[in-house]
């Protein structure tokens, strides 16, 4: 006998913008078991935390819930206000947010602010005993500890426990979870979602878990729900979406996920030259205050003397956990901070940041994670595109600008725009024809999909590996997906503490 | 130009702030002509009368006409606010993003001599560097520039800073930029939406304190029109005729309300994440 934990029927939610009402959700029906867990998924635009925020009434001033009913174990609440709204959301329904920093409050310690949790929702003589128990059910090493610190001294898997944590407080009916991991390395998204499982089970919770990422859902959730610009495209339990997709849009959120595609890796060309080595590279973060300025203290090495060669014409990965030293590395080969040791190219040296010359700086490029803040806001798409021409000293008219935006398969007539008339993942591939202007020989890529949709990361590096293919250009990629890397790269490399360390088979 | 109009018109603030310049800019270019008297002129039977149709807002102690005054000393009071504001805005701005730029010992050594200037009240540090200039309108308008140059150095300071961090700087080094171009293309662009808001606001305090030193007598001299110079005349005559010091007033009054709502105006404008 199952009874039904939640129910939508024909969620119609729109915005207010500039007058205008634009609806995110059009029609949206879910229903939901008690014990169950349903896997909500979409690209950025899909309306998949719309439908979170309207089932947890917390919508923005500027939505409105238009049309269709919501019920939480069969009561409706889609009209609650006031006191019931506030019931609700104590008891009835939790929400684990994507960005844990921003959700713990900055000044107050970790165990008083769960301590508040578990009080609101009905026990108010509950004590640290009852909070330290709670930190200790997820999983924290350390609850006295934890329960002491502030937000900003917990690393971001503690902080998402401790989220969880005050979620479960209340043995709520309903936990939303709108990307609870999109910001954790996979280890520890990994035992995240493990955990939630395993406390849903207990507490006989309902799940809606809310990602743009099939894969990590399609392991968790009992059913899946696609959404695309606001409608459901497809639904049906996790095994009929995953083998038998009926619909495109499935069959290419599927093919999009990293691990389908390996099938476009390029063939390693050009024999096994060598186009850049360094050695015992060494980058130091200056810390602040006199002893610095002195000279006296040089920092701690973020990059401790590593040793790298990368190949030409072929795809090399670095793979490491955040804060393991991969981007400093990235940086540190594009000039971008000061280093010691040296970087050779093209049979020439460089001992440091300040002599990589004209030469260098045109055979090797750089593409940043976020496309948002690597394009000037004020400059035109041709401006951007014309710089690096010009610097190389290469013809830099209209002919070369359309030329650079096709090689990126983007219209000519994209030169006039400023970058945020595109969207992401065409600003993405601005900036690798910005890169691509000065005809590199390796292209380093510093995360260059984690801003994007899955679809959007896919032809990213779907066209990334058909340039490679054609100019056979070296690629340097960093990143943390290790999924992305096995289908991408020709070989992996690992680092940890700032050090290389050899990667497992 | 003509996007920032059309938004301008569908924020109202702005709006009443253009609109309220606008009138005023008026005033600056045809104020003289449109006075309606010598704005030195004597009428010695009609001294210290009120608002009539004769003269509109009233005479004062040597029957002069307070409207056509109020017209004729537009021009220096709003020049004055405007002149000394873009004064510090270069003088100011440009130390700031330098450094901001240049970093470490260097930035630390401004920054903190800069505070130390900050410390000081703005208005007596005015006086200050006027004893040591003399008073006068112009160097009155420079000491107001002196003054509030600090305050734009800090913020194009801090505004570089975060700019400068931006991956489109990092893409410019890594093509091989100059310091140069660096400075002026990729960052100066950027500075300008806080840049713009900032003066439109520190324009209004500028006007303020020029008709404040010209109240005590160190900005502009008599017989000028000044409006801070008719507050400080109107002084010895409040109680006789009232009018001669509320509508001075009030027009430097409505002047910074103008500015400050252009400048609530712009800072909505200006910023890309309130555009939908």
């Amino acid at each position: 006998m199952t009874a039904t934990a939640l129910r939508a029927d024909g969620l119609v939610v729109t915005y207010r913008a500039d007058g205008r009402e634009t609806a995110a959700l059009n029609g949206v029906s879910l229903e939901l078991e008690v014990g169950e867990t349903l896997g909500i998924i979409g690209e950025s635009g899909s309306g998949k935390s719309t439908l979170a925020y309207a089932i947890a009434r917390y919508l923005p001033d500027n939505a409105r819930i238009a049309a269709g009913s919501i019920q939480l174990g069969g009561r409706p609440v889609e009209a609650l206000g006031g006191e019931a709204l506030r019931d609700l959301r104590r008891h009835d329904l939790r929400l684990v947010y994507q960005n844990a920093p921003s959700t713990l409050t900055p000044t107050m310690r970790i165990g008083p602010q769960v301590l508040e949790a578990v009080r609101l929702s009905g026990d108010a003589k509950a004590g640290r005993a009852a909070a330290l128990d709670l930190l200790r059910r997820v999983r924290l090493a350390d609850p006295e500890a934890i329960y002491r610190r502030f937000q900003h001294q917990i690393s971001g898997g503690e902080r998402q426990r401790v989220l969880i944590a005050m979620a479960i407080a209340a043995r709520p009916r309903l936990l939303i979870l709108d990307e609870p991991t999109s910001a954790l390395d996979p280890d520890n998204a990994r035992a995240i979602l493990d955990l939630v499982g395993e406390l849903a089970a207990e507490l006989g919770a309902a799940v809606l878990f809310i990602s743009h990422d099939i894969e990590t859902v399609a392991g968790r959730a009992n059913r899946l729900m696609i959404l695309k610009g606001g409608e459901v495209v497809e639904a049906g339990t996790t095994a009929q979406v995953v083998e038998r997709p009926q619909r495109d849009y499935t069959r290419l959120l599927l093919d999009s996920s990293p691990k389908r595609l390996a099938a476009g890796r390029p063939r390693p060309r050009g024999g096994d030259t060598t186009l850049l080595s360094a050695h015992a590279l060494t980058v130091r973060y200056r810390r602040p205050g006199w002893r610095s300025w002195l000279g006296m203290d040089g920092g701690a090495p973020v990059i401790d003397g590593v040793d790298l060669d990368v190949p030409a014409g072929r795809t090399t990965a670095i793979v490491g956990p955040s804060g393991s030293g991969k981007s400093t590395l990235a940086r540190a080969l594009a000039g971008l901070v000061p280093f010691t040791g040296t970087i050779g190219v093209d049979g020439r040296g460089y001992a440091s940041a300040r002599a990589l010359d004209a030469g260098y700086r045109g055979a090797v490029q750089i593409v940043f994670q976020n496309p948002d803040t690597s394009l000037n806001p004020r400059h035109r798409i041709t401006e951007i595109l014309k710089r690096p021409l010009k610097l190389s000293g290469l013809r830099h008219g209209r002919p070369e600008i359309e030329a650079l935006l096709d090689a990126v398969r983007l219209p000519a007539e994209f030169a006039r725009r400023y970058p945020h008339q595109l969207s992401g993942g065409q600003k993405q591939r601005i900036a690798i024809a910005r890169a691509l202007a000065t005809r590199p020989k390796l292209i380093i890529c510093d995360e260059i999909t984690s801003a994007l949709d899955v679809s959007t990361q896919a032809a990213i590096m779907r066209l990334l590996l058909e340039l490679q293919e054609r100019d056979g250009t070296a690629l340097l990629m960093i990143s943390h997906d290790l999924d992305l890397v096995r289908a991408t790269a020709h070989r992996t490399l690992r680092m940890r503490g700032g050090r290389l360390v050899p990667a497992e088979a | 130009m003509r996007e920032i109009l059309r938004k301008l018109a569908r924020n109202p603030v702005g709006l009443a702030g253009a609109v309220i310049l606008s009138v005023l800019a008026l005033v600056i270019l045809f104020g003289p002509l449109l006075a309606p008297y010598d704005p030195t002129g004597f009428h010695v039977t009609r001294r210290l009368e009120g608002p009539s149709l004769d003269f509109l807002l009233g005479t004062d102690q040597f029957g002069r006409d307070l409207l056509s005054r109020i017209l004729t000393g537009a021009r220096p009071a709003i020049l004055f606010g405007i002149g000394a504001t873009g004064l510090a805005v270069l003088a100011g701005g440009s130390v700031g993003v330098l450094s901001g730029y240049a970093g470490g010992l260097v930035d630390e050594a401004i920054m903190r001599a800069l505070d130390v200037v900050l410390a000081v009240p703005a208005l007596l540090f005015t006086l200050l560097i006027l004893t040591l200039l003399g008073s006068g309108i112009v160097n009155a308008m420079l000491a107001v520039a002196i003054s509030f140059a600090p305050g734009f150095a800090r913020l194009t300071r801090a505004s570089t800073l975060s700019i400068r961090e931006r991956d489109f700087v990092a893409a410019a080094i890594a093509r091989g930029e100059q310091h140069a171009y660096i400075l002026c293309r990729e960052i100066l662009p950027n500075l300008l939406p806080p840049v713009v808001v900032e003066a439109s606001i520190r324009i209004a305090q500028a006007l303020m304190i020029g008709a404040t030193l010209s109240y005590l007598g160190l900005g502009a001299q008599a017989p000028a029109s000044d409006w801070g110079l008719l507050v400080a005349e109107a002084r010895d005559y409040l109680f006789r005729n009232g009018w001669l010091l509320a509508f001075p007033a009030l027009a430097i009054g409505i002047s910074a309300l103008g500015f400050n709502l252009l400048g609530d105006g712009l800072r909505d404008l200006l910023n890309p994440e309130l555009d939908a």
